[in-house]
C-alpha cells in the first residue's frame, strides 16, 4: 500500500467516524430517555396516584403536558385515558416495567405496596448496578485500552519500521473512531443517570 | 458562538498535529494539506456537538439542585398553605438568590406564578431559566398546569415530589464523586502515557541510530503519532469528565513528553 493512497483513506475512515459519531449524538438527545427503562421515573407514579386521588381532572393535567417533556407520555395519556376517558386503549405500547410493577391501575394499589416496590427494588439496583461496576468499569477499560494501544503499535513499529510507518495513518483513524465509541458510550450512561 | 469559540483552539491543534503527521509519512504537501482541512471539518463537527453535550448534561446537574431545592422549600412552607397557588407565593417569596440553582428556581416559580396569577406566558424568558432535565421539566410542567389542590393532596404532592427530588440529587452528587475520583485517576494515567511514548520514541533513538538509514524522517513520523494519539486521548478523557478540554491540559501533556524526549542520556543522532 501505497503512502498517498493510505492518507487518502486515513482522513475518509475519520470523516466517516465523525458522521457516525454526531448522527449518534444527535439520535441520543433526540430519543433522550424514553426508550431506556429508568428505575427514577417510577418515583413519579406516587405523584401520579396522589394527584389522581385528588381529582381527575388534575390527573388529565397530566396528559396534558408540553411534548418537550418526554419522559413517559405516552404511558401517561394511556394511563389516563383508560382511567378517565375509557376509550383508545393501546396496552400493547405500555412500558413492560409499568406492567411488572402493576400500577397500570393506581387505584387499586396500595400506597405503601407501590412505594415499597419502587423505593426499596428499582433505587438499590439502580445505585448497585450502575455506580459501583458498570460506569467505573467502562471507563476504567476503555481509556486503558486507548492509552496501550499506541504504545503497542509504536513499539510494533520499531521491529517493523518500513510496514508500520505506511499503516500508522490508518491506525491513526482507527484508533479516532474507537474514542468515539467510547465516548458515545459513556455519554449514553451519563445521560440514563441524568434523567 | 461561545461553543465555537471552544472548538476551535481543539482543533486547530488537533489538524496542525495531523498535518505534520501526514507531511512525515508523505513527501505530497498539498495531498496532506488538503486532507487536514477535511479532517479539521469534521474534527470540529464532532467537537461542537460533544460542548454541546456536555453543556446540557452539566445543566441537569443543576436543573436536579433547582428541584431539590423547591421541594425543601415547598415542604418547609407547606403548613397552614390551602393552595398550590399560596404555595408557589410562599416559595417565591424566600429570599434565595446566592447560588446561579437559586435563581433558577425563583425565576422559574415567578414565571410559573405569572402564568397562573396573568394567564400570560413571560416574553422575557432567558436561557438560563430553560430547563434541560426532562424529568425535572416533567415536576415543574405538572404544577403549572395544576389549577387547584387541595391541603392534603398538596401535601402528598410535595411530599412525593421531595422524595422524587432526593434521589435525583442524590444520584447526581454520587455521579460528581464519581468523576471527581475518576478525574485523578486519568491524570497520573494521562502523564504515564505520555512519559511511556516519550520512552519509546527515544529508545527508538537509540536503537535505530545503528539500524535504520532514514532516522529524521522516522523520529518525525513517531513524534508527530505520539503527539498525535496524546491529543485525541487528553481531548477525549476532558469529554468523558463532562468538561470542556483546556489548553492547560493539552500544555501539560505535550511538555511531559518533550521533556522525556530530550532528557539525557539519550541525544538527538
Amino acid at each position: 500500500m501505497s503512502s498517498e493512497f493510505a492518507v487518502i483513506l486515513s482522513s475518509a475512515l475519520i470523516a466517516m467516524f465523525s458522521v457516525l459519531f454526531v448522527r449518534q449524538l444527535r439520535e441520543l438527545e433526540k430519543r433522550s430517555f424514553v426508550t431506556e427503562p429508568n428505575p427514577l421515573l417510577f418515583k413519579l407514579i406516587p405523584m401520579m396516584y396522589h394527584t389522581y386521588r385528588n381529582r381527575v381532572s388534575s390527573f388529565i393535567a397530566l396528559t396534558r403536558l408540553d411534548n418537550a417533556c418526554r419522559v413517559l407520555p405516552q404511558q401517561l395519556r394511556l394511563l389516563a385515558r383508560k382511567l378517565s376517558l375509557g376509550r383508545d386503549v393501546e396496552p400493547a405500547t405500555f412500558n413492560p416495567l409499568f406492567l411488572n410493577v402493576g400500577l397500570s391501575d393506581p387505584l387499586i394499589q396500595d400506597e405503601w405496596k407501590a412505594n415499597d416496590l419502587l423505593f426499596r427494588e428499582a433505587m438499590r439496583d439502580l445505585r448497585k448496578k450502575l455506580f459501583t461496576t458498570n460506569v467505573r468499569n467502562i471507563i476504567t477499560l476503555a481509556l486503558t485500552g486507548i492509552i496501550i494501544a499506541p504504545v503497542i503499535v509504536t513499539i510494533s513499529a520499531l521491529f517493523h519500521q518500513k510496514e508500520a510507518i505506511e499503516l500508522l495513518p490508518i491506525v491513526t483513524s482507527l484508533f479516532y473512531g474507537i474514542a468515539l465509541q467510547v465516548i458515545m458510550v459513556v455519554l449514553k450512561r451519563y445521560a440514563l443517570i441524568l434523567v | 458562538m461561545t461553543f465555537i469559540n471552544k472548538a476551535l483552539p481543539l482543533v486547530l491543534i488537533f489538524t496542525s498535529n495531523f498535518f505534520l503527521f501526514l507531511l512525515s509519512t508523505t513527501s505530497n504537501f498539498f495531498l496532506s494539506l488538503s486532507c487536514s482541512l477535511a479532517v479539521a471539518f469534521f474534527v470540529y463537527m464532532v467537537m461542537k456537538s460533544c460542548i454541546e453535550v456536555i453543556a446540557e448534561l452539566n445543566n441537569r446537574f443543576v436543573d436536579y439542585e433547582v428541584l431539590h431545592l423547591f421541594a425543601t422549600k415547598s415542604f418547609k412552607s407547606l403548613a397552614s398553605r390551602r393552595n398550590l397557588l399560596s404555595l408557589l407565593e410562599e416559595v417565591y417569596k424566600v429570599p434565595n438568590a446566592r447560588s446561579e440553582a437559586q435563581l433558577k428556581m425563583k425565576r422559574i416559580v415567578g414565571g410559573m406564578l405569572c402564568k397562573k396569577i396573568l394567564k400570560a406566558e413571560e416574553r422575557n424568558l432567558s436561557s438560563a431559566t430553560k430547563l434541560s432535565s426532562p424529568l425535572t421539566k416533567l415536576a415543574f410542567t405538572l404544577l403549572e398546569k395544576l389549577d387547584f389542590i387541595d391541603e392534603a393532596s398538596l401535601r402528598a404532592l410535595v411530599t412525593s415530589l421531595r422524595d422524587l427530588s432526593f434521589s435525583l440529587h442524590l444520584n447526581a452528587k454520587k455521579l460528581r464523586e464519581l468523576i471527581a475520583v475518576e478525574k485523578l485517576k486519568y491524570k497520573v494515567l494521562q502523564i504515564a502515557s505520555s512519559m511511556t511514548l516519550g520512552f519509546v520514541i527515544k529508545t527508538f533513538f537509540a536503537f535505530a541510530r545503528f539500524s535504520s538509514t532514514n532516522l529524521v524522517s522516522n523520529a518525525l513520523i513517531f513524534a508527530s503519532f505520539a503527539l498525535l494519539s496524546i491529543t485525541i486521548f487528553t481531548v477525549f478523557t476532558c469529554i468523558i469528565q463532562l468538561r470542556y478540554p483546556s489548553l492547560k491540559d493539552l500544555a501539560l501533556c505535550f511538555a511531559i513528553f518533550i521533556t522525556v524526549i530530550l532528557m539525557p542520556p539519550y541525544e538527538w543522532a
